[in-house]
């Protein structure tokens, strides 16, 4: 009966999930502001503390009936534009003086400033909150609402092609840190009013801005409720980075693989959402990420719509059979050499055994070093600078290769199958972290079961992969759950003309999506 | 917790720990049977693959004889694997034996049931190749080789180009298994010896042993080996020289070769007929005479001859001399008269295989007719169909 209670919350959950989507409002308490100027100045000294960065500023205004009146404005530099705040804000309000209306002062105020969007507020302590995020507090000598005017301007970076994702064929630009320039570019390429933005704030301190992208009518409102959900549910502190979102909202988090993508491309972005998939940005962070994300994601690429089927298709195998040798290489290795000696092949026995012969360690201990070994090489020549990376990668081969095979440390053979296995892995580098765990993992039970070993290993492996989902989706479809209509896009890619359907594999509410294409010469 | 030490006991109560570091172990690559002198023991050699070169290992330079022969004296097969570890410091893995070589003396003394550890063990590979040699037989694995280290790996080579040549019959151990266990109990092994080429010896695959019930009762030379070939329907190439005079030879070339077999048995008398067809193409053609319809006919029929007497000639041994049916007679009757099969088996080497009544019908062809024309082009040089500029001369003429 210990199980009852498990299944008891988990009813009581489904019958009224805890809405936390306001638990962030609840630092925001009310606090009106005082109607005396000089007051509220004192009290947003206290709240703001004296970092050099906040400015307030008090100035007179002169209005429409000649009479002065003073106005606080406070903002912080580094976030703000001081030149919307001089042009758009002071200037306006020194030349063209506001009317003099002692009820509705503010919205006098209000209509002379020139900024792209304005909206009054009445709670201080709210508002401390908009003008750490970029706006700017106008407040009026007298008055108990002030107004937020927008003046964000965040430091950004040049666009760059992603590094970790490139395309020989497609656009070169990336996402950036700042989200609003992100969703540009994903507004770019959709221009329909059925891409819907939806930001919420995440972090009790870091108040990040979490923007959800989808298409209304293409993406699945049920998936969609379920992403809201998982973002309401999270309270914490800080939010670092969009891996820490992924990890916790995600299905499966203490499996190996990833059931969340993420992309940095903005033309991969919106060709995901035309799938149906939702996306997640994060302020501060240029990754993407992407729900949901299966694994046949990870064999295709953006890139493979560019060109003719037959090239693409024949890469995609090539991307599966890459996986494959990855992580089963040095296994297989293991178990040829050490329990089913007969499955090497006759011819290659003999090189094989002469390599063995001089390596003092056992088989077992030489590939783990080997594979270490590689790992330490991948590692540091990440973090290394560029100008000390080639000297690194002269260690890296002259070491790691050649002298240890002629000093006797390792076989050669075994080199050439633990460097065929990590390079192959770097085939598909969306999921080379898995990668390397299940090589070590495979390896390590077929050291002592062989290639039984192996074999139940794999079998673990896909009985695990086929039970993941992401966010509710198989995320071994359109093969565990199978749909053979998504077969024409999935390790085979057709000619571009035969997809006229949206995939199954990720639900979606618009099935067609290609209607007609031109006959071309009467020839199908 | 607890599931966690519930499995991680069960790593504990596996048995049996198969793991061996491959160089712990004695790579064997060819095994060589032969009788002892010693009564009821038999000597086993091997070849073992060398581990070490003179280089250190690192490379695969071929130095001459990069293999181990060691040999031991032992009552059974299993019982000289272990003896060997004795002198090899190693123990012995057969799982990459791919040849298997016996002496004659064992053969014709029922060697068949010193092989059942290769089909019980579970190392051993079955596809390994059998041979049967008149002299030692580790002799054989110890004869310097061409272009590989191993003695061995080269007779396997040799064997993959077999069907460039009618002479030689390769048998996977498999294979003279399913033989020997099939309706006759009979079965056949090329035989292998020990040649000279200048000064150098080599091995020399030539010739067949006739395999009855269990024991080696005789052989047939190069020439009975290709009526062989065709009698169990294994032709897959070669050539067949067709002298037309002193001067003028021709080589027919077999490119697609079937052997039908039809017995009629009545009671205990049987006739056969043995229908053999043949595609091929001249390969060589040294005569003078111009290509005609009777011409070609007349090639057939000494072809068609050739084969014919070539066959014969094997046939007559096999049922006159060695009184053993190792052709595809015996098998074809058995599936043609099964019930009939239980009556005569006991006596059909003897008497009904011995006194059959064999036809033997040979149907050669001759194909590819751009390969058909005279060897020497002179003459048709001048003639105009030949000319690719006869509508340019015709028109300066």
């Amino acid at each position: 009966m210990k199980g009852h209670s498990h299944i008891k919350r988990l009813i009581k959950n489904l019958v009224s999930p805890r809405k936390r989507a306001d638990n962030n409002q609840e630092n925001e308490k009310w606090q009106p502001f005082f109607s005396d100027i000089d007051k509220n100045e004192d009290e947003l000294h206290k709240k703001l503390g004296e970092s050099p960065d906040i400015s307030i500023r008090t100035f007179i205004v002169r209005m429409d009936n000649g009479k002065s009146i003073q106005v606080l404005l406070l903002s912080i530099d580094g976030i703000t534009s001081t030149e919307t705040i001089r042009n758009d804000v002071l200037q306006s309000l020194l030349e063209h003086p506001p009317r003099f209306a002692p009820n509705r002062q503010v919205e006098a105020f209000q209509e002379k400033i020139s900024t792209k969007r304005i909206r009054i507020i009445d709670n201080m302590e709210q508002a401390i909150y908009r003008v750490l995020k970029g706006k700017v507090l106008l407040l009026i000598d007298g008055q108990t609402k002030g107004l937020l005017i927008d003046a964000e301007e965040f430091q950004q970076r040049s666009i760059q092609e992603p590094d970790n994702e490139r395309t020989v064929r497609g656009s070169n630009d990336g996402f950036v840190e700042i989200t609003n320039t992100n969703l540009s570019f994903i507004r770019e390429r959709i221009a329909h009013p059925s891409l819907q933005f939806e930001t919420t704030e995440l972090g009790h301190y870091s108040r990040t801005g979490v923007t959800i992208a989808y298409i209304k009518g293409i993406a699945d409102p049920a998936l969609l409720e379920r992403v809201k959900d998982r973002l309401a549910n999270i309270e914490l502190d800080s939010i670092e980075s969009s891996g820490q979102i992924e990890q916790l909202i995600e299905d499966h988090p203490y499996s190996i693989f990833p059931t969340i993508g993420n992309t940095e491309r903005p033309d991969k972005a919106s060709t995901f959402l035309m799938d149906g998939r939702i996306l997640i940005f994060v302020e501060g962070n240029p990754v993407s990420l992407v729900i949901p994300y299966l694994f046949i994601d990870n064999v295709q690429s953006i890139e493979d719509y560019h060109s003719r089927p037959y090239y693409s298709s024949f890469i995609r195998i090539l991307r599966f059979f890459a996986f494959i040798i990855s992580i089963s290489l040095p296994a297989l290795y293991i178990s040829a050499l050490n329990f089913q000696k007969e499955i090497i092949p006759s011819d290659m026995i003999v090189p094989i055994i002469q390599a063995r012969e001089i390596v003092p360690f056992p088989l077992a201990m030489e590939i783990i070093m080997m594979i270490i070994m590689f790992e330490i090489v991948r590692e540091a020549g990440v973090r290394l600078p560029e100008q000390i990376g080639s000297a690194l990668s002269i260690v890296g081969a002259l070491i790691l290769g050649e002298v240890s095979v002629s000093a006797g440390l390792v076989g050669a053979p075994t080199i050439v199958v633990v460097s065929l296995s990590y390079i192959s892995a770097f085939v598909i580098t969306s999921i080379a972290d898995v990668t390397a765990l299940l090589r070590i993992l495979l390896f390590t039970s077929s050291s002592i079961f062989g290639l039984f070993g192996l074999i139940v290993a794999l079998m673990g492996f896909f009985a695990h992969m086929i039970s993941l989902t992401s966010l509710g989706v198989p995320y071994m479809a359109p093969f565990a759950p199978t749909y053979f209509r998504d077969w024409l896009d999935a390790v085979i890619r057709f000619p571009t003309r035969l997809l006229k359907h949206r995939k199954k594999s990720i639900p979606n509410q618009r099935e067609v999506k290609v209607q007609t294409v031109p006959n071309t010469a009467g020839k199908k | 917790m607890k599931k966690l030490i519930m499995i991680s006991s069960l790593l504990l109560l596996s048995a049996c720990w198969n793991s061996i570091e491959i160089d712990n172990e004695a790579l064997v690559h060819g095994v060589g049977l032969d009788k002892s002198t010693k009564d009821g023991q038999l000597k086993v050699s091997v070849e073992i693959i060398k581990p070490t070169n003179e280089n250190g290992g690192t490379g695969g330079q071929s130095d001459a004889g990069q293999h181990i022969i060691l040999e031991t004296e032992a009552e059974t097969l299993l019982r000289a694997a272990r003896k060997f570890i004795r002198t090899a410091k190693r123990r012995l893995y057969f799982g990459h034996a791919r040849v298997w070589v016996v002496g004659k003396e064992l053969a014709e003394d029922e060697f068949v049931s010193h092989l059942d550890s290769i089909r019980r063990d579970q190392m051993l590979r079955i596809n390994s190749y059998l041979f049967i040699t008149s002299n030692d037989s580790r002799d054989i694995l110890d004869t310097s080789t061409l272009y590989e280290n191993l003695t061995s790996t080269e007779l396997v080579s040799t064997l993959e180009q077999v069907k460039f040549s009618l002479s030689i019959m390769p048998i996977k151990l498999y294979e003279f298994f399913r033989l020997i266990e099939g309706p006759l109990e009979n079965a056949y092994i090329p035989m292998i010896k020990i040649g000279k080429e200048k000064d150098e010896t080599m091995t020399e695959l030539g010739g067949v042993a006739v395999i009855k019930k269990d024991k080696m009762v005789g052989e047939l030379n190069e020439i009975e080996a290709i009526g062989l070939g065709w009698l169990i329907d294994d032709v897959k190439g070669g050539a067949i020289p067709i002298p037309l005079n002193e001067k003028e030879k021709l080589s027919y070339e077999i490119t697609k070769a079937k052997t039908n077999i039809h017995p009629k048995l009545q009671g205990e008398e049987l006739e056969v007929t043995i229908q053999v067809d043949i595609e091929g193409t001249l390969a060589d053609n040294s005569s003078a005479s111009l290509p005609t319809k009777k011409w070609f006919i007349e090639i057939e029929n000494k072809i068609n001859a050739f084969v014919e007497k070539n066959i014969r000639e094997t046939l007559t041994k096999l049922q006159k001399d060695l009184k053993t049916d190792i052709t595809l007679i015996g098998d074809k009757t058995y599936r043609s008269y099964p019930k009939e099969w239980r009556g005569i088996y006991e006596n059909w080497d003897e008497k009904i295989f011995a006194n059959a009544d064999v036809t033997i019908e040979v149907n050669s062809r001759l194909i590819h007719k751009g390969l058909l024309n005279n060897n020497r082009t002179d003459g048709n040089r001048k003639r105009p169909y030949n000319n690719p500029y006869r509508f340019f001369t015709s028109l300066f003429r």
